[in-house]
């Protein structure tokens, strides 16, 4: 009868369940009033910001990288005509460059002489027509194609990354999404890049990319066709936020005492399973509990119920320009402008309300996305018919 | 001798409480027109893009029950409406519509008909005759068009008898936009069916689950590209053929492809959709 019930709530619409069953359960379980609880100081709030961005991934993500890549490695070895690339998705907000470099050393043991990074996930060109020169570059850096056959190991036994016969050598590229600008002219490096991987079938390639920015280029220039069926990161659960967040060294011991009653599912839910948002969203429900001895004692912190920001009353150009930065992950105003065009000083203008709201946030000239407003933002942009990520 | 006899009674008693009655129904009944205009006008434009269309589109049908139900409420009250009255009455003002009234019957009577065969629908992007514009208005004589030019133009519905109707979306969101550029015999038409497509994928309002295609047609003067796209939001049609051309444009002079040069007395160019949708 349970099942009924729940199967019928889905049917009818499980968000607005769910939505209800979450402000029902916070009502209830608040059990300190606003006097009791203010927010994080600014230098401790900070310093666990810092230590999340250090942590080593999940490891549901960890394992789901190293499995793809085990076992992408193994088809290519069997079948070099199966492909020689595996693209890893990952939602935009995730830091998908660190995923990948987590768990191809710390996971699948291959050694940094296995690991070849020809470019760097940092930052675009500032001119976008030069990019398909520089990926040209830093191919000709790559090391040369043997002579006769190439290096794979021909009994296909190899199981486990760089071990079992000879090592494979596997090109990372960190971010796809870093080698376009969704521009006339924009994405050309992208077609040297497929050019690269068929020109050299002797190296295995794992690429990451943000899944708005490959939904984007699957329609322009068929990405799916060109690298093979991707493997999409995995959706977190609360089991698997619970011990990584916990894993926090600079944690206060009094935020493990709630740990328990602490709704860890329910973050899954409102982060949609992604650990970037997820880790954020928990940082931004942590208050510090009032002591009442005084000064001397350490901080009290209590992870209250998390919550998405709602979203402003956005208008039309809004949309656009919050779709240009979820579909590049992270970039500079002066490439937005150039992707959008801005003759009139309006995205320059919306841009900037859109930081004083918090919906954007800029780390250095980086323009990004706030975790606390993505769910909001991409639930807006797919009510109002733009082409988003389906996962 | 007329054919059907009409019973003694045809009109009830009038009295003070029926003609109360009855303005209290019709000034509900406008009030409730008023209501459905302003509240689902309001509502479209508040809610999601993909639940625009569904908000407008249900507005001819909430008038028409208003007027429906009034109307019959309003001959309950004042006739006695029996099978003989009923026959009698229709016939009479069916020959007395004809010769008076036959221009507004005959729109009403379109109307009701293009509630069904939604030839157009309000929230559409419609061309009759020379006007095109997104259909604002659905009356029970007229539709009302919002131009490219910021007007108001009343069509009535009996155009529908007789004139040709082209919807460009007909109730969906999006609908194509097609921009035409000229270049002259020399250029490679390769770079420019290039640039054409990515100028349309780079473009913001380009939805990118629908085709982008370039279609080409000589001319003795030059060569014609037809660039055919579709906008996030028909809306945006204009906003997005500026784009379009503007990237585009851009494009060729990083190229420098030349644009033909006609011949002196050449009486001009005139793209296929010599409209007002060309905006």
């Amino acid at each position: 009868m349970k099942a009924i019930i729940g199967s019928v709530t889905a049917g009818l619409g499980g968000g607005w369940w769910r939505s209800l069953r979450r402000w029902l359960r916070s009502s209830q379980e608040s059990g300190f009033s606003d006097g009791e609880l203010s927010d994080l100081p600014e230098p401790l709030r900070n310093r666990l910001q810092r230590d999340i961005e250090s942590l080593l991934a999940p490891e549901a993500s960890r394992t789901t990288i190293c499995t793809a890549v085990q076992e992408g490695l193994k088809r290519w070895r069997q079948q070099p005509q199966a492909g020689n690339a595996l693209v890893i998705l990952a939602n935009p907000l995730e830091p998908l460059d660190h995923l990948l470099s987590d768990a191809l050393s710390a996971e699948a043991g291959f050694r940094a002489s296995d690991l070849i990074t020809p470019l760097a996930a940092d930052q675009r060109r500032d001119d976008p027509l030069t990019m398909p020169e520089l990926v040209r570059e830093a191919f000709r850096a790559l090391p040369a194609m043997p002579s006769g056959d190439n290096n794979r190991d021909e009994d296909g036994g190899a199981e486990g990354g760089a071990e079992g016969g000879e090592r494979a050598r596997l090109v990372l590229i960190p971010a796809l999404d870093m080698l376009f600008l969704r521009c006339i002219g924009g994405w050309e490096s992208i077609e040297v890049l497929r050019s690269e991987l068929v020109q050299r079938p002797d190296l295995f390639w794992v690429i990451g990319c943000n899944r708005w920015a490959w939904c984007f280029l699957d329609a322009v220039a068929q990405a799916e066709a060109c690298f093979g069926a991707p493997v999409s990161l995995p959706r977190l659960g609360g089991d698997d936020l619970k011990p990584w967040l916990l894993s926090l060294e600079s944690l206060p011991p009094a935020v493990e005492a709630n740990t328990d009653s602490f709704d860890w599912e329910e973050l899954a839910d409102l982060a949609n399973g992604v650990s970037s948002i997820a880790a954020r969203l928990w940082l931004d429900g942590l208050r510090v509990e009032e002591q009442p001895n005084g000064a001397g004692d350490e901080p009290r912190l209590i992870a209250t119920v998390p919550a998405l920001r709602s979203l402003p009353s956005l208008v039309g150009i809004d949309r656009y320009l919050l779709h240009a930065v979820l579909i590049h992950g992270r970039i500079s105003r002066r490439h937005l402008i150039r992707s959008l065009g801005d003759a009139d000083g309006r995205v320059e203008a919306r841009t900037q309300w859109l930081l004083r709201q918090g919906i954007l946030e800029i780390r250095g000239d980086i323009l990004m996305v706030s975790p606390l407003h993505y769910g909001r933002i991409a639930s807006d942009l797919a009510n109002n018919n733009f082409f988003v990520e389906s996962a | 001798m007329p054919i059907v006899q009409l019973d003694s009674n045809v009109f009830t008693d009038l009295t003070l409480a029926k003609l109360l009655r009855a303005a209290i129904a019709i000034g509900i009944a406008y009030g409730g027109i008023w209501l459905v205009e302003v509240s689902t006008t309001w509502a479209s434009e508040k809610v999601a893009r993909r639940f625009r269309m569904l908000i407008k589109q249900s507005r001819p049908l909430w008038k028409a029950i208003i007027l429906i139900t009034t109307i019959s409420f309003l001959l309950q009250q004042f006739l006695n409406l029996s099978q003989t009255n009923l026959l009698a009455i229709t016939g009479t003002i069916a020959i007395a519509l004809a010769f008076a009234l036959k221009d507004y019957v005959s729109s009403v009577i379109a109307g009701v008909i293009a509630l069904f065969e939604a030839p157009y629908r309000v929230g559409d992007r419609i061309q009759i005759g020379d006007h095109y514009g997104e259909m604002v208005g659905y009356g029970l004589r007229a539709i009302q068009l919002h131009t490219p030019d910021d007007n108001i133009v009343t069509i009535p519905h009996n155009k529908t008898w007789t004139e040709a109707i082209v919807n460009a979306n007909t109730g969906a969101l999006e609908a194509q936009v097609a921009t035409d550029f000229y270049f002259d015999h020399q250029i490679e038409s390769d770079i420019v069916i290039t640039i054409l497509r990515q100028a349309a994928y780079s473009s913001p309002y380009t939805q990118l689950r629908l085709p982008v295609t370039v279609i080409m047609r000589e001319y003795p003067w030059g060569t014609q590209f037809k660039l055919r796209c579709y906008p996030l939001d028909i809306r945006d049609e204009f906003t997005y053929r500026t784009d379009l051309i503007r990237r585009s444009k851009q494009a060729f002079r990083r190229h420098g492809l030349a644009y033909p040069s006609l011949p002196a007395g050449w009486p001009g160019i005139r793209g296929e959709s010599g409209s007002e949708r060309d905006g």
